[in-house]
């Protein structure tokens, strides 16, 4: 089944025309050169952000060979999407008001910085909703439904796992950090995320995804993925799928409405930035606001302190 | 004030089990001989906790990735520096990986360790630690890659000798209650430069000297040079410190007491624990502490050494990573869309 659908999205991609002509701007699209400039632009702005090349085998060729995609890796994820409590003061602000695919702000007022707030206000009704895009955020909420149950009876197999740990013979005179006394200093264990951002040809966007740790750093199964996406999002938008470059399924932001938001927020910032003055938005900003829009989806991952204001 | 250390906390990424899986499969094969390896830290890092006002500690993290092997194809310099992240520091190590679960429980774990502990005090006693400071990092890792369930059982050991007499401790100081802001820019700066201009192996270990306001870094083999007109107390060895917390230092400072204490013949020394937030340019989380031993004590055996990490249940005893949810096939057609 899903061997079925890699070979069918493998050949999607393979016969979607690498985009060739600039059009961020009409339809809030990139093509690989302008995704290369956007990525140097941030990794230039956010060092924390590197390229990489990954897998040698499944490297594309419309991409430099050692930029493939970009990581950041071990990013705290402090606390739960559900402890994000709403007051009076946080505005909800819907991006797009088409029912099913909405993309809504939550906190906006309190997210800090960045022009994304001011334009999800005044954003207008998107209309190039395109059936494709309803088919498969359908067909994602009932793979969801589907994967939910099955997670749970995961977490039942791997408390069993726990147990599985071999007994390993006591070592003698290695018994303990000797010296480490019970910790003043409270130690902050917390989840933290892998966070990627590859180019998906298909939809000439970037596209996030996301590999989580717990507090003991073992791999988070996608249940608990889910507890630090926006609900708004987490069974519509976020899917398990092979990542393009490591062998390896993993959470990520479905791209089908990127474009669109993109272009939304690119024509926003070019009307709205400073008034008098109009600067557009170069492409190699691209990134830049398409990480201010993600955080939106996973609100406490918080990637986006280490860009300087 | 006894000198405490805050220890590791392993922090192995998914895609390295990965290319353990494959080097296992496409080289190793039966081969269970220890390779080497290649893992990377970062300084120490605090978080705001969302709503308070106050921050906490993150884990001194000891990371292992997809660069942990060496690729033969590339020249060795430009492997090492392409291997691990930026703001990183490297630290080599060995990895076992047995071929059966019950080669895994065992394995000789003490004649492994000890092996590790002999190559480090062979370092500092030969020299070799002043030339390459990364080889006080150290670490040892035994696996068993089950590779019909996914599943990697793992332990580390991250060696560190200890003193006998133990160190003792000053309180740590805030950088910027000792140096006026644009002294500890100045310095950050010749930190940033020292790291550009050096190998890796050279990035996490240096030496700072200040003279009339001006900061100056440098290697830990150009010491006599260095230090020429400066008597012992001008001394201020500095580390790239994974803890982040304002009471202990991180774990490669044992290792480098111990070359101190041996190479030098020093009872006192000030240490600067350098903590930055990468590509922030800003280095004022770092510390400063002065460690001192009552007295000079030859130390003519290697010392003792602790450092096997301890699980997530608290115990000493190996780690399990569960690839299964990620890599399996079968498991992974459960999932799909």
């Amino acid at each position: 089944m899903n061997s079925v659908q890699n070979i069918f999205f493998g050949i999607r991609e393979y016969l979607s025309p690498v985009l060739k002509n600039s059009k961020f701007k009409e339809t809030g699209c990139i093509t690989p050169e302008e995704f290369e400039a956007a990525g140097d632009f941030l990794v230039y702005k956010c060092p924390t952000w590197s390229w990489e090349g990954g897998e040698p085998s499944k490297r594309r060729d419309y991409l430099s060979p050692e930029k493939q995609f970009l990581i950041t890796r071990n990013v705290p994820c402090l606390r739960r999407v559900k402890q994000m409590e709403y007051t009076d003061e946080d505005a909800e602000t819907q991006i797009e008001s088409d029912g099913a695919d909405a993309w809504v702000m939550s906190h906006s007022s309190r997210v800090s910085g960045g022009p994304i707030e001011e334009i999800a206000g005044s954003m207008d009704e998107d209309d190039d909703n395109d059936a494709e895009a309803e088919a498969e955020a359908q067909a994602a909420i009932m793979a969801m439904e589907r994967m939910n149950l099955q997670d749970q009876l995961r977490t039942s197999a791997e408390e069993e796992d726990d147990e599985e740990i071999p007994d390993m013979d006591d070592i003698p005179d290695m018994d303990d950090f000797d010296d480490m006394e019970e910790e003043a200093d409270p130690i902050l264990s917390v989840r933290t995320y892998d966070v990627f951002i590859t180019y998906d040809k298909y939809y000439q966007t970037p596209r996030m995804w996301l590999f989580g740790y717990d507090e003991h750093r073992r791999p988070l199964v996608s249940s608990q993925i889910f507890e630090d996406v926006s609900q708004d999002y987490a069974k519509k938008t976020v899917t398990i799928e092979t990542h393009p470059h490591l062998n390896m399924s993993l959470a990520s932001i479905h791209p089908c409405r990127h474009g669109a938001v993109m272009k939304k927020i690119i024509e926003k910032v070019a009307n709205d930035e400073g008034g008098g003055e109009k600067e557009p938005v170069r492409v190699d900003q691209y990134l830049i606001i398409f990480l201010k829009f993600m955080s939106s989806v996973v609100p406490t991952i918080d990637y986006d302190n280490t860009i300087s204001a | 004030m006894l000198l405490q250390f805050h220890p590791w906390a392993s922090a192995v990424e998914a895609p390295f089990w990965q290319v353990l899986t494959q080097r296992k499969m496409d080289v190793f094969q039966l081969d269970d001989t220890h390779k080497p390896i290649l893992g990377y830290y970062a300084t120490g890092q605090q978080v705001r906790v969302p709503g308070r006002d106050t921050s906490v500690a993150l884990p001194a993290r000891f990371c292992l990735g997809t660069g942990a092997f060496s690729d033969e194809s590339v020249s060795e310099h430009h492997n090492s520096t392409s291997r691990i992240p930026a703001f990183m520091f490297p630290a080599p190590g060995i990895v076992k990986n047995t071929n059966t679960i019950e080669d895994f429980k065992s394995i000789d774990k003490t004649a492994l360790f000890k092996m590790t502990v002999d190559q480090i005090w062979d370092d500092i006693t030969s020299g070799r630690s002043l030339q390459d400071p990364s080889t006080l990092n150290r670490f040892l890792l035994v696996t068993f890659a089950d590779l019909k369930k996914f599943k990697f059982f793992y332990w580390f050991a991250f060696p560190a000798l200890q003193a006998d007499p133990a160190w003792t401790a000053t309180a740590m100081e805030d950088i910027t209650s000792v140096w006026s802001s644009a002294q500890v820019d100045s310095l950050r700066q010749q930190i940033n430069q020292y790291r550009q201009t050096q190998p890796i192996s050279q990035s996490g270990f240096f030496l700072v000297k200040e003279t009339n306001d001006v900061f100056s870094v440098a290697r830990l083999q150009d010491w006599d040079e260095f230090y020429a007109e400066c008597d012992e107390s001008q001394v201020t060895v500095g580390f790239a410190d994974p803890s982040a917390l304002d009471s202990h230092p991180g774990w490669p400072l044992r290792n480098l007491l111990a070359l101190i204490h041996y190479q030098r013949k020093m009872t006192k020394v000030r240490i600067l624990c350098f903590r930055e937030i990468a590509g922030k340019q800003d280095m004022t989380a770092s510390k400063l502490f002065t460690a001192q031993v009552p007295s000079y004590v030859p130390v003519t055996a290697c010392p003792k050494a602790v450092g096997w990490e301890k699980n997530a249940q608290g115990k000493l005893g190996p780690r399990l990573a569960d690839l299964a949810p990620l890599m399996d096939p079968a498991r992974l057609a459960d999932t799909a869309v």
